[in-house]
């Protein structure tokens, strides 16, 4: 079969002909702007037939003819297609009915990013929260028993074997540096006193907080995103139920009870950790060892630990929340949803930690 | 509120409505009343702002102008108060029920049924498995909503939505993407639930045969003059509407013979 040709007929007096024949299911296309081009050069006049007699043709033909025909237009030339076949003329009817019409595009500028604005909108989220947990033990709304157990599991329970895993690790990394570098000195014994203030002071909370805003923040993101695209939330709103009551009271509470638990868990962990290195490298009696730790640590350090990881909790937990709660309503807006969850709860969490250092440091905890 | 003057309040009334979004007008200085146990259907071609109405009807969005008035009270007001009135007042069906995923389906009616109707325990779930039962779906309580059909979750939602008694209930395209006898029967099913509580009823739909079967008036959109061209019975409708626009939407749809409806 013939490639598929474009070729120009008569000169400038007589008016142009452009003749496309051949096979135009396969093969090079010539492209239609090159057609156009050398169209424009070629002519100065106003009135352009296109004798159209392809062998065979697909949708890209279509196009083809389609973009020409806009093309030559946009140029104020005239254009008549003849001889076309009866499928290829309906169906550049059918894409001619309906002619393009400018949608209204949201205007950028009303959308842009503003500080005050979005410092604004997460102080009312707070906001409402708080006054969700007020409404809650006024016993103005009835809290979904069953829902908050589940909630208690996951963020707790189910969080257990990668707080273990994270935790014991830590301890271990801690007792080798500590073993190494205190034995330079001749302070072997202080590994314990290094471990210890180190994992109960700073690496349990952070630790614990961090896994669980990538475990537990992601899942309530996603959950309440979803929900948000599927309309149940609207569904809570129409039957009077806030949807901050529902489902960002709860899970805030689950994480605000569950994360201590888990941080005392994971500061005796990596203790545990730590003792597995530091007592075969350092020759200590394991007894002298956890009394060592123990008198090291005193009641302050651990209260502070402890408090950090609520503050840490609570963070997490509205973070992830309100990221759900305005995210857009697309698949795409549920991935930016957990994105944004667990990446500002990292963040958050370590400025926090760093600024409740800086007071305690003050207050010579 | 007493009784009788509880019949002379219209159900829902829209008063002067503009619906919106951005600077983009859909609707236009809409006036319309539903009385109570009465049946509207809202049609008009896709975009025409049928949804947006119903949001605004329902009081999640609030109209660039106008108000609305369901049994005499804003809807966002009384969503806003956190109260009990709301639930009472109007239930929605959403477009592919909306039911609440984490929960069974007993759950889902018991919700509005453990906040605002005051019972306890035994008496919630006994509520709530009769409201199921009422739709057809007795022996699913226990069912999650991704677990049954599309036509068994539109029932679901229309329990949870019933389960307060409202007086008012609001259905987003009741028949859509339901088979021929399905959706017959979700539609025998309103007509019993108005016939049984005289709850006033508006719903979206594009389905012909459903609209023609349980619809008693019929508001009609329209894009190109951004108004609702015509608000009236079927018949009235289909016979002799004075909008090219109207009658091209109905051709070709029987009226049927209904026996003792009377408004």
């Amino acid at each position: 079969m013939k490639l598929p040709t474009f070729l120009l007929e008569g000169d400038g007096s007589s008016g142009l002909r452009i003749v496309l024949s051949g096979n135009w299911k396969s093969g090079d296309f010539p492209s239609v702007r090159d057609c156009v081009e050398k169209l424009a050069a070629a002519t100065a006049e106003s009135s352009i037939e296109v004798l159209a007699m392809p062998d065979a043709w697909d949708s890209r033909f279509v196009a083809f003819l389609f973009v020409l025909q806009k093309l030559i237009e946009e140029k104020k030339l005239k254009i008549k297609i003849t001889q076309l076949p009866d499928g290829v003329a309906r169906l550049l009817n059918l894409a001619s009915a309906v002619k393009a019409e400018a949608r209204g595009v949201v205007n950028p500028k009303a959308t842009r990013f503003s500080v005050a604005d979005a410092l604004a909108t997460r102080l009312r989220f707070l906001g409402d929260t708080v006054k969700g947990i007020f409404r809650l033990f006024c016993r103005r709304v009835t809290p979904h028993g069953s829902g908050f157990c589940r909630l208690l599991r996951q963020a707790g329970l189910e969080s257990l074997p990668i707080v273990s895993t994270v935790s014991f690790l830590i301890g271990v990394i801690l007792g080798f540096i500590g073993s190494v570098q205190l034995a330079r000195f001749g302070a072997s014994l202080f590994v314990a006193n290094l471990v210890g203030i180190a994992v109960v002071r700073e690496m349990a909370p952070l630790m614990t907080a961090v896994v669980l805003a990538g475990r537990v923040g992601a899942a309530f993101s996603a959950t309440i995103a979803t929900m948000r695209t599927r309309g149940e939330i609207d569904a809570l709103t129409t039957f009077g139920i806030p949807a901050v009551d529902f489902l960002v009271v709860p899970r805030v509470m689950a994480m605000a009870l569950m994360t201590p638990l888990l941080c005392i868990f994971s500061s005796f962990v990596a203790i545990g950790g730590g003792m597995a290195v530091a007592l075969p490298m350092l020759n200590i009696g394991s007894s002298r060892y956890v009394h060592e730790t123990a008198a090291s640590i005193g009641v302050c350090v651990f209260c502070f630990g402890v408090v950090k990881s609520i503050v840490f909790a609570l963070l997490i937990a509205s973070i992830a929340c309100r990221s759900g709660m305005t995210c857009d309503r697309t698949a795409e807006g549920v991935g930016r949803a957990t994105t944004n969850a667990v990446v500002n709860a990292i963040t958050a969490i370590i400025v926090a930690d760093a600024v409740c250092d800086a007071i305690a440091t003050r207050l010579l905890i | 509120m007493t009784d009788a003057v509880q019949q002379l309040v219209p159900a829902v009334f829209a008063e002067n409505l503009s619906v919106g979004h951005g600077g983009d007008v859909l609707i236009n200085g809409l006036t319309l009343s539903v009385g109570a146990g009465e049946i509207l259907a809202i049609v008009g071609r896709s975009g025409c702002g049928k949804s947006s109405l119903m949001r605004i009807f329902i009081g999640l969005e609030r109209p660039m102008a106008g108000a609305v008035h369901l049994c005499g009270m804003d809807p966002a007001e009384l969503l806003l108060a956190g109260g009990v009135r709301a639930p009472s007042t109007y239930g929605v069906m959403f477009q592919d029920g909306a039911l609440w995923t984490s929960m069974t389906l007993l759950e889902n009616v018991s919700l509005p049924l453990l906040n605002y109707s005051g019972l306890r325990g035994d008496d919630i779930r006994d509520l709530a498995a009769f409201k199921l039962a009422l739709v057809g779906l007795a022996g699913s309580e226990d069912a999650y909503p991704h677990e049954i059909s599309g036509g068994m979750a539109k029932r679901a939602a229309i329990a949870r939505a019933m389960a307060l008694d409202p007086a008012i209930l609001f259905l987003d395209e009741p028949s859509a993407g339901l088979d021929p006898h399905t959706s017959r029967q979700l539609d025998e099913l309103i007509l019993q639930i108005r016939a049984c509580y005289g709850t006033a009823i508006v719903f979206v739909s594009h389905e012909l045969r459903s609209i023609a079967h349980i619809a008693d008036r019929v508001a009609f959109l329209d894009m190109e003059t951004k108004s609702m061209l015509q608000v009236a019975t079927l018949e009235e409708i289909v016979t002799d509407s004075p909008h090219e626009a109207v009658r091209e939407f109905f051709a070709g749809v029987q009226v049927p013979r209904r026996e003792g409806v009377e408004i």
